[in-house]
């Protein structure tokens, strides 16, 4: 009965090889999920240091309208010295410029406290006092919130150790590659069959990482675009912070100018002086973030 | 007594497919491959499936957002602009007002200034949003 046993040895064989074959290209695509999700994870990893080094670049660019408004606040100072000097009435300061004895005592105290801190003798957050900085909440608002976004993304974004385990491990590992390795008999019986069997079980396990790549891969891209969202609303309070610093900054000079040539007897330039300080008041009230980092 | 080395390659042969492929090869015949066949073109069929919906659902999700990114984009980078342009000239009044001591000039000029400052476009934006969502016209 040569026949069917050559038929039969031919089946073998050919399942055999055909099983080969097959887990050998699931182990390819199970290498080519690994890299893909190593060289998305990669680019992820440089979009996330882009996101914190933004969050930081902002966060420098409050300290520095906060200085600016500190130096404002020592120009408010003087005006307020002129008007003392200009002896107005308080009754016109109030009426004519909503201008309260107490208000005028805070904008000393704190011109006082301002230039201390500007002259590096006291912190901020040391003095206690309500500097432009510290009072207006801006630095610590927008820190904390950067803080806490940039741990949530942190741990959004970049795939967790669990993945890693579940990438580099036990399962890739035995996807197949030890039963692929020539295993032609069992008990035995000769297992072509067997072995074309266990490749379809090593395509599943490859199709099944596959799966799951994508899905990381997808996280990804959605956490990243996320990110780019908040980059351009980050982008906004930037612009915005840009705009409050000028602002502040030609406020302040002008008011500078007009107490260089301004007479403290002459009664027409102390109203100028007061308008021009009262202005300058209300812009260093002017707060762009609340506690929770909204744009107020 | 010790397995021979031809034993423990089936041993793990065994271990690898689990005892649901252990019992498959230990019954193994010509129409359990097929049917194993069948059931594993199903199964990558269905990972087929599974992979383009997570891709085209990411798809979505990512150009939402992108489109979101470029209304907050284009919507403060004209705001600004032309914020700029108003404080600029507001400014340019306020510098000879003061040169000219010029009351009424310097009135004009702070409360353009402060008008300006203290509407916050990044408070704006939120109604803007909103509206859009809602397609309504926002009043002026």
């Amino acid at each position: 009965m040569p026949v069917p046993l050559i038929i039969w040895g031919a089946v073998l064989i050919g399942t055999a090889l055909a099983g080969a074959a097959t887990t050998a290209d699931a182990m390819d695509r199970i290498g080519i999920a690994r890299q893909r999700y190593a060289t998305r994870r990669k680019r992820c990893e440089e979009a996330m240091w882009k996101y914190r080094e933004k969050h930081k670049y902002v966060a420098s660019r409050f300290e520095e309208l906060g200085r600016t408004r500190l130096e404002a606040v020592a120009t408010l100072g003087k005006a307020v010295e002129f008007l003392d000097r200009a002896k107005l009435k308080e009754r016109d300061l109030f009426e004519k410029f909503d201008i309260t004895p107490a208000q005028l005592v805070r904008f000393k105290t704190v011109s006082v406290h301002a230039k201390e801190i500007l002259g590096g003798g006291i912190s901020a957050l040391g003095s206690g006092v309500a500097t432009a900085a510290a009072a207006y909440g801006l630095v610590g608002t927008l820190a904390s919130a950067s803080t806490g976004t940039a741990i949530s993304t942190l741990s959004g974004a970049a795939a967790s150790n669990a993945t890693l385990a579940w990438l580099g491990g036990g399962t890739l590992a035995a996807g197949g590659g030890g039963v692929a390795a020539g295993t032609l008999v069992f008990g035995g019986l000769v297992v072509g069959p067997a072995l074309l069997i266990a490749s379809f079980f090593a395509q599943e396990t490859a199709g099944d990482i596959e799966n799951q790549v994508q899905r990381h891969i997808a996280e990804m891209d959605f956490d990243e675009a996320k990110k780019q969202k908040v980059a351009a609303g980050l982008d906004a309070v930037l612009a915005r912070v840009a705009e409050l610093k000028k602002s502040t900054i030609k406020l302040r000079i002008e008011l500078e100018n007009l107490l260089s040539s301004a007479s403290p007897d002459n009664e027409h330039d102390a109203y100028l002086v007061a308008k021009t300080a009262v202005a300058l008041g209300q812009l260093l009230d002017v707060a762009i973030l609340d506690k929770d980092g909204r744009g107020i | 007594m010790p397995k021979s080395p031809i034993g423990k390659v089936g041993s793990s042969v065994a271990k690898y497919l689990g005892p649901s492929g252990k019992v498959i090869v230990q019954n193994l015949n010509p129409l359990e491959v097929v049917r194993e066949y069948v059931s594993y073109r199903k199964i990558v069929s269905e990972q087929q499936t599974e992979r383009e919906r997570i891709a085209a659902k990411r798809d979505v999700a990512v150009r939402i957002i992108e489109s979101e990114r470029a209304i907050i984009l284009d919507y403060f980078a004209q705001r600004f602009a032309e914020r700029k342009a108003a404080l600029n000239g507001f400014f340019d009044i306020l510098h000879v007002a003061v040169q000219e001591k010029n009351e009424h000039a310097m009135d004009t000029a702070l409360s353009g200034i402060l008008g300006i400052v203290k509407d916050s476009p990044l408070k704006d934006f939120e109604a803007f949003r909103q509206a859009r969502a809602d397609n309504r016209v926002i009043e002026i």
